[in-house]
């Protein structure tokens, strides 16, 4: 939790110090009409080499690149046959993120985390309900009647960010070049990462990173409504 | 009385019949015998029963405390299991309470402390902690001072052991309880710590789990911490003070099955110290520990090494109080029986050994001479049988009795008592101190009549003789020898007349096959208690009072006191006959007998003379009749012989002599006689021609056959022989032809009248004659005047014998007078 609050703040003050740059970046970017890009591949592996699917990998400008409008921002967190749904869900942060209930009972929607304390409770299948996550961090999800749903949805002040596919696998395509704080953040972690802040550069003819985390053994699934008595 | 225990075996102490009962005499009665074997054997039977009881039934409560500890331990794993379940219950209802979780997220110390105390209140829960996902102890309620959660946990541990999908008990140990704990995951939904539920094994848990129970049973719970400790326990700790002890390093949870435990209180008061050790059935329920699985190795590294058991208890003995009641009921049942049983078995053995003393008591009464039937009172067949053929005993024996006792007490000739009737009367009176007299008759002439009457007629005059005595005293008269009869007067002072009228009586003669025979009496009489007061000493009397009638020809002698004495010192005088003999104041005297034929003196009777220092002068008839009597004639004769043939043999060198000696009654008898004066003659070398033998016509009379065999004998040896006293006997000449001798002795009786007696001077000179026409010569004796002295010379007498001629001389002066007569002639 400590940590959690360390990287929170490292954060905070990175992205207090580089708006401004990022922006006057933007700006210039906005000016020179040709843009340079590239494409970042980044390979996420768990401590055994394994792939670790639904990674995050959440990419930074340090050097002023203009990302506006690269990222396409997903901003549903449905309810669907008693399971939420995607079960990662990542946002840039201020965005509002809809909970809509596509099960034909009620659901009610919390989490007490850090980054967002809030509570949706017991709506139907009409009831349109959203949250916006103005600060940055993991919010669990879960559902107060249905003990086995359960999701994250990382906050991120990133303005690009990716989850990794079954190979553990993030390709960003069209990169601005220019050096980017990459942050990889697995729901499974340890809370110890070396490897999960980096500064990389994207390059035009293309860089490929690989990033080790160590993951707990114990992963946090959502399982199946009919075996909600499982933990 | 110090000194005596007070447990004192003193039989006198007893009541009677019990003493006699345990310790009646030396030889054990049937009774006590029976009644104590049927004793024995039940109180044996009784107690293999009790014992046998109380090993069956100890076995059985065994099997049932077996039985019900099988079910308890499965009803208390149970237990132990639900109160889990409501642990996890518990915890899980407050970790999914969503207003916990949003309190426990957003740490919400004060909520989260207030909620776990809620739940506490509701009971059933000890401790209940909210532990962050860093392991520090968000909240706790309840025994907040005692239960102390482990320190340094590993969240991970936590998590595994929350995340698990059974839900397994952990047992921990927080100071020196041992709690049961539910970990349950608070999420939120991801988990954000947890909540631990716990229950206290102490003593109270203890004591509500005894209360479960249907059977009286204690209960522990026992911790591993440097050996074993007591966490919780249902009784008082000294229950376990023995077992702690003993099980020091011992793997309790491996203990299975039946294990015993003897516990010895600490208290022993003397009561349960007399019992002994109480016996205790225990099983173990191990809770923690290695042999409950992953849960608590997980915990064993960090949370608490300690195993812990739930221990049951069942006392055996506590169980066997059950059955007290049947054991009392039985050794009552037993007791009574013993009761029942003595006095049964003494009624039975009382009527088994009743008939048998009855029988006794019967065979005493015979043996004292009652010969009364037993009753035949029982209905046992063997008893019936038993004094039937007893009856019939008793009357046989009764009839024999009598039979025997009349042949012991009569006379099988006559038909008349004998001398035991009369030994009996006596006894009898004399037992009463009766005064009586004892008269003993005597039929003078018995010998006499015995030589001309038949065996026959002898019988049947002694009948006539006892019924005639019979007839006049008007008691039983008793037969007591061949011619003798005995009776008792009851009246002393009648005697007198009743002899006198005896006499009377028999002045009639008694006729047998028309034969008047004469019968001359002779009686002797003792009173008692006067003249004696025992039997032989009455006895005595009377006979020493019959000798004295016969002797001085009375018809009856009272005793006196002169007679008394004289038997009285007649005993006495035999030995001191035997002492004087050989000291020589026995001695002869020779009277002389002269021929009347030639008026030379041809011979001598040699007389015995004993001057006695201590007695005087003794007649030679006194103390031959005793020396006969007690035996010692036989001594004297062969002494006298001896002697006599010695003075002969010295007088027959001169000039030979005829010296007779005195043969008694006895001599005759004595067979070894001829032998012994064949020895004398020879050894004196003396011819038997010089030697006369006189014998007496009673002598010869005894027993005739063997007297008559040692005359005949005596007279082919040569000797002289001689009847002496001849007249006195009653004996027929007809018989004394029959004699080998070769004299006949006249006796005095008829010689010392004769010159005035014209009856004597017939009777003597027909003997004479008599005796000369039979070849014999005549001697007559007693000759005290020439009157006689010429009427035997004129009778053609032989020798002649008498004070007139000499009396008898000592040996000197006995040569004196037979040399100055010679002189003279």
């Amino acid at each position: 939790m400590r940590i959690q609050l360390f990287l929170y703040l490292l954060v905070s003050l990175l992205t207090a110090n580089f708006l401004p740059v990022s922006a006057g970046a933007n700006s210039a970017t906005a000016t020179n009409v040709a843009i340079e890009t590239g494409h970042l591949t980044v390979t996420v592996q768990d401590q055994k080499g394994q792939p670790l699917k639904q990674a995050v990998v959440s990419l930074m400008p340090l050097s002023g690149q203009n990302v506006e409008g690269y990222q396409k921002n997903h901003t549903e967190m449905e309810q669907k046959n008693r399971l939420f749904n995607p079960f990662i869900l990542v946002v840039q942060k201020n965005t509002k993120v809809s909970f809509p209930n596509r099960d034909n009972f009620r659901h009610h929607v919390y989490s007490f985390s850090k980054a967002k304390s809030f509570e949706l409770r017991l709506y139907g299948k009409d009831e349109q309900k959203s949250v916006e996550f103005d600060q940055v961090g993991v919010v669990p999800l879960g559902c107060n009647i249905h003990d086995n749903m359960l999701a994250f949805i990382y906050v991120t002040e990133a303005p690009v960010f990716k989850k990794a596919d079954e190979k553990g696998k993030v390709s960003f395509k069209s990169l601005p070049v220019g050096d980017y704080k990459m942050t990889v953040w697995h729901v499974d972690q340890k809370k110890k990462q070396s490897q999960a802040e980096q500064t990389v550069k994207v390059l035009a003819d293309g860089s490929v990173q690989s990033v080790q985390l160590s993951v707990r053994s114990r992963k946090f699934i959502q399982k199946a409504a009919d075996k909600n008595r499982q933990y | 009385m110090n000194n005596q225990s007070p447990i004192s075996r003193d039989p006198s102490s007893m009541p009677s019949p019990l003493r006699r009962f345990f310790w009646g005499g030396q030889v054990i009665s049937i009774r006590r015998q029976i009644t104590l074997v049927f004793l024995a054997l039940f109180i044996a039977v009784q107690t293999g029963l009790i014992i046998a009881n109380y090993l069956s039934s100890r076995s059985t409560v065994e099997d049932s405390i077996n039985t019900g500890l099988d079910q308890a331990v499965m009803a208390y794993e149970k237990i132990i299991t639900n109160q889990l379940e409501n642990l996890y219950l518990q915890a899980e209802l407050i970790a999914k309470d969503f207003g916990f979780k949003q309190a426990f997220a957003t740490g919400e110390q004060a909520t989260v402390q207030s909620a776990l105390d809620n739940v506490l209140s509701r009971g059933n829960t000890d401790v209940a902690l909210a532990i962050d996902l860093d392991g520090d102890i968000l909240a706790q309620a309840g025994s907040t001072g005692a239960f102390r959660f482990p320190a340094d946990i590993d969240v991970d541990v936590l998590t595994d052991l929350s995340t698990r999908q059974q839900k397994k008990p952990i047992f921990v140990t927080s100071g020196q309880t041992t709690y049961e704990m539910a970990v349950v995951p608070v999420r939120s939904p991801v988990l954000m710590g947890f909540v631990a539920f716990a229950k206290a094994l102490d003593d109270t848990q203890a004591k509500d789990l005894q209360s479960f129970s249907a059977f009286s049973l204690d209960i522990a719970f026992l911790y591993q911490r440097d050996g074993w400790q007591i966490s919780g326990l249902s009784a008082s700790r000294d229950l376990l003070t023995n077992f702690m002890a003993q099980t020091q390093g011992y793997d309790l949870q491996t203990l299975s099955g039946t294990v015993r435990y003897q516990h010895r209180p600490v208290d022993t008061s003397m009561l349960t110290g007399f019992a002994g050790p109480e016996e205790y059935i225990l099983r173990v329920i191990p809770l923690g520990g290695a042999d409950r699985g992953a849960d608590i190795s997980l915990l064993q590294d960090t949370v608490d090494k300690n195993a812990s058991v739930m221990i049951l208890f069942v006392s055996l003995d506590q169980a066997m109080d059950e059955y007290l009641v049947l054991f009392l009921a039985l050794l009552g049942a037993g007791l009574a029986g013993v009761v029942i049983l003595f006095f049964g078995s003494f009624f039975i053995a009382s009527r088994v050994s009743q008939p048998i003393q009855a029988v006794s008591e019967a065979a005493t009464d015979i043996a004292r001479g009652n010969y009364n039937p037993m009753d035949v009172k029982w209905d046992y067949r063997e008893v019936h049988q038993l004094s039937s053929s007893f009856n019939s005993m008793i009357r046989a024996v009764e009839d024999r009795e009598q039979k025997i006792r009349y042949q012991a007490t009569h006379d099988s000739e006559t038909e008349l008592p004998n001398s035991q009737f009369l030994h009996d009367e006596m006894g009898e009176l004399l037992s009463r101190s009766a005064p009586f007299s004892l008269v003993i008759a005597e039929i003078h002439n018995f010998h006499d009549l015995r030589v001309v009457l038949e065996h026959s007629q002898l019988i049947e005059l002694l009948k006539q003789a006892g019924s005639r005595l019979q007839k006049i005293i008007d008691t039983p008269v008793a037969r007591l020898s061949s011619d003798s009869f005995g009776f008792i007067l009851a009246d002393p002072a009648a005697s007198h007349d009743v002899m006198q009228a005896i006499v009377d009586g028999f002045m009639q003669p008694v006729v047998i096959n028309d034969l008047k025979v004469d019968l001359i009496i002779h009686m002797g009489m003792a009173m008692s208690p006067m003249d004696g007061k025992y039997q032989h000493e009455l006895l005595l009397n009377t006979h020493s009072a019959l000798d004295q009638a016969r002797v001085s020809g009375e018809n009856f002698v009272h005793c006196t006191a002169d007679h008394k004495a004289s038997h009285d010192t007649k005993l006495s005088m035999m030995s001191d006959l035997r002492s004087e003999l050989a000291e020589g104041h026995v001695s002869f005297a020779f009277q002389p007998k002269l021929d009347l034929k030639t008026g030379q003196l041809m011979g001598a009777e040699a007389l015995i003379r004993w001057h006695s220092p201590k007695h005087g002068f003794v007649p030679p008839d006194d103390f031959i009749s005793m020396a006969e009597r007690t035996g010692d004639i036989k001594h004297l004769t062969s002494w006298t012989l001896g002697e006599v043939i010695a003075q002969a043999a010295k007088w027959n060198k001169k000039q030979p002599r005829l010296i007779a000696i005195n043969l008694s009654t006895r001599d005759l008898q004595n067979e070894s006689l001829p032998d012994l004066l064949r020895m004398i003659t020879v050894e004196y070398a003396v011819d038997p021609k010089t030697i006369c033998l006189e014998v007496t016509e009673s002598a010869v009379m005894g027993d005739m056959k063997r007297a008559l065999k040692i005359l005949n004998e005596l007279s082919d040896m040569g000797f002289y022989l001689s009847i002496d006293d001849y007249g006195t006997g009653y004996s027929s000449l007809a018989y004394i032809k029959k004699l080998p001798v070769q004299e006949l002795k006249i006796d005095k009786a008829f010689v010392l009248n004769l010159a005035n007696s014209p009856e004597d001077q017939i009777l003597v000179q027909s003997t004479v004659e008599l005796a000369h026409n039979l070849g014999m010569k005549v001697t007559a004796e007693g000759v005290e005047d020439e009157q006689s002295l010429e009427l035997l010379k004129s009778y053609g007498c032989d020798v002649a014998q008498g004070y007139f001629i000499a009396r008898p001389l000592p040996v000197p002066d006995f040569e004196a007078f037979w040399d100055g007569y010679d002189a003279a002639v």
